[in-house]
């Protein structure tokens, strides 16, 4: 019993200090908002190319730390992961709460085809991702009619199914022992092979993805996605085929999905099917959200922050995925829009009308009417 | 231009609309008049090819509209401004004014039509780069208008523009409509307020419960006995 009640006090104090400094930093986000969307280009540019230079120098500086170093590696791969959800979620107002099924099917890809036919990473990748995409076409046809509840039990029933044939099929994908032995990608002879060649690849990648999506949402295309996940009717009014664009949404972002799951599979050169389960796909859903969906920047940070936090937990281990769990009740509550919020970079979280009723909309209002 | 024939739709089991025939001619304004679940935004929506009719034909320009898609629809010119607005609010002004030019690719005459907006409506002109939702009730309207505008109608189409908004922005906004009318593009109006719609077109349908009850010259609906009661509020 008293050990019941220290537990309880400990949470309890964990969540009001948790409240105060959410609160803080709530205001700390709004503030980083208001200066990004009030800079001006050649300003915006130098600091990029701070960051960017500063993320290349990072494994230089802790290349003897290799604890840092595949944190940061698998920081870089739910990055991908996370704005592959975002071009779903976020672009297109589809929530799907499988995602992890696609970046299975690239894990899976890639493994098959580097372990049984010696096929090189190199045509692995993108096979991994043409075939993610397939996937991600075939669940889109049929299942992108629904809207958001019914559409988010489809996704998870989507991959429900391929975790179970990933266990059962096992003459393909040797069931629940996983598939070992996938071999470092080699480019011209030059093998990657140690963390910081390992970092560069999935920065690269990430790089790409980033692009994309930087690409797309300024688009026509992207504005035309925008403007489904506002109002799909206003949109079928002003001629843009909805269905089309949300299959695309969808396609593109099951493509990067599977570009995540091909380097997983050479980095920890060790597939099965428990990599890929439910929480898997819930954790990166909870990035995308808690970071701001929509907005690039904020899915960035959301990955980075929801990575690094059980990593700097590690240390009150009892207490870690109670806190983890404290702080996501506490983030939804206090700033359901989101660490960096698409309205709030646009500038629009100035005015009083779009932000509250955004706010108040939270998930709920992604799901269309 | 558009004529519209024994037009029956259902909603399950809801016979939503029961034989709804009119035309619009060309350069004119046709408004549809009528009360809370007469049938006025099915129409539109049948007309947009949003809802399909059980029966009936929707001839637009020796055009058969039923058999193309919506998206075509549009293109074809037959353009709709949806009720209560719907802009898209987390694009700004702009943005919202080029969706409606989503279909067309050609980038200079946009630009001039662009203009052309900004010349109707300067408002958003000044708030080009503010976000769609942090525009007033009227404002939003405009945008509505301006965004329709921008896709090249020959026909437009407008479902309540004067929903929820001051008697003062009413006015305005009619005042625009009356506008682009004088530049040559026709006009269908659906309105609950009898009274501005009617004074503002040239033919008015009155629509009740699925079908049309009778119609006129504007002008002397206006004067008609069962529209001053009906509609008009008069004894």
């Amino acid at each position: 019993m008293a050990n019941l009640s220290r537990v309880l006090f400990n949470l309890v104090l964990a969540t009001a200090i948790l409240f105060g400094l959410i609160k803080i930093l709530s205001k700390a986000f709004d503030f980083v908002a208001r200066y990004i969307s009030s800079i001006d280009k050649k300003t915006k540019r130098f600091i990029n190319i701070g960051i960017a230079l500063m993320v290349a120098i990072w494994p230089i500086v802790f290349i003897n730390q290799p604890y840092v170093l595949r944190t940061s590696i698998i920081v870089l791969l739910y990055i991908v992961l996370a704005l592959s959800l975002n071009i779903v979620l976020g672009f297109a107002g589809q929530l799907s709460i499988g995602h992890s099924a696609f970046y299975a099917i690239g894990a899976y890809v890639t493994a098959l085809l580097t372990v049984n036919f010696q096929i090189s990473f190199w045509i692995a990748l993108p096979t991994s991702a043409l075939i993610a995409a397939l996937f991600g076409l075939l669940l889109g046809i049929p299942t992108l009619r629904l809207k958001g509840d019914y559409l988010a039990i489809t996704t998870i029933g989507f991959g429900e199914i391929l975790r179970l044939v990933l266990i059962n099929w096992t003459n393909l994908t040797r069931g629940p022992a996983g598939i070992p032995g996938i071999p470092f990608p080699k480019i011209f002879g030059f093998m990657i092979n140690t963390n910081l060649r390992y970092y560069y690849l999935i920065l690269v990648l990430v790089m790409f993805t980033i692009f994309v999506s930087y690409r797309l949402l300024n688009s026509r295309l992207g504005r035309g996605l925008i403007a489904v996940r506002d109002d799909e009717i206003a949109a079928e009014a002003m001629g843009i085929k909805s269905t089309y664009l949300k299959i695309l949404a969808f396609v593109l972002g099951a493509a990067f999905a599977g570009i995540a799951g091909s380097f997983f599979a050479t980095y920890i050169h060790y597939v099965n099917p428990d990599n890929f389960n439910y929480m898997e796909s819930v954790l990166i859903l909870c990035m995308v959200v808690l970071g701001g969906v929509g907005s690039i920047p904020g899915v960035i940070l959301g990955a980075t922050v929801l990575t690094i936090i059980p990593e700097a937990l590690r240390d009150i281990a009892t207490y870690r995925y109670a806190i983890y769990g404290i702080l996501l009740i506490l983030m939804m509550i206090i700033r359901p829009q989101g660490m960096l919020s698409m309205a709030s970079l646009k500038g629009g979280a100035k005015s009083e009308n779009s932000g509250n009723k955004k706010r108040n909309k939270g998930l709920r209002g992604l799901s269309g009417s | 231009m558009l004529h519209v024939k024994e037009l029956d739709v259902y909603y399950g089991g809801i016979h939503a609309l029961r034989g709804i025939s009119f035309d619009i001619e060309e350069g004119k304004i046709v408004t549809l008049i009528g009360g809370n679940g007469a049938g006025k935004t099915t129409t539109l929506r049948t007309i947009s090819g949003l809802v399909t009719p059980k029966e009936g034909t929707i001839k637009f320009k020796n055009q058969n509209l039923l058999k193309i898609p919506s998206e075509k629809i549009v293109g074809q010119g037959v353009v709709q401004v949806p009720e209560g607005r719907r802009i898209f609010v987390e694009l700004n002004v702009e943005e919202n004014l080029m969706m409606g030019a989503y279909l067309r690719r050609d980038k200079q005459v946009i630009d001039e039509d662009l203009e052309y907006v900004y010349k109707i409506f300067p408002r958003l002109k000044e708030r080009r780069r503010q976000m769609g939702g942090t525009l007033s009730g009227g404002e939003q309207q405009m945008l509505a208008i301006g965004r329709a505008i921008m896709s090249k109608p020959r026909l437009l189409m407008l479902d309540e523009p004067s929903m929820g908004l001051a008697p003062i922005i009413v006015e305005e906004i009619f005042e625009c409509i009356k506008y682009l009318n004088d530049n040559g593009l026709t006009v269908l109006l659906v309105e609950q307020n009898a009274n501005i719609a009617l004074q503002l077109a040239d033919v008015g349908y009155v629509i009740e419960t699925g079908e049309i009850a009778f119609s006129g010259e504007a002008k002397s609906l206006l004067k008609d006995d069962r529209v001053r009661k009906a509609y008009l509020g008069e004894e």
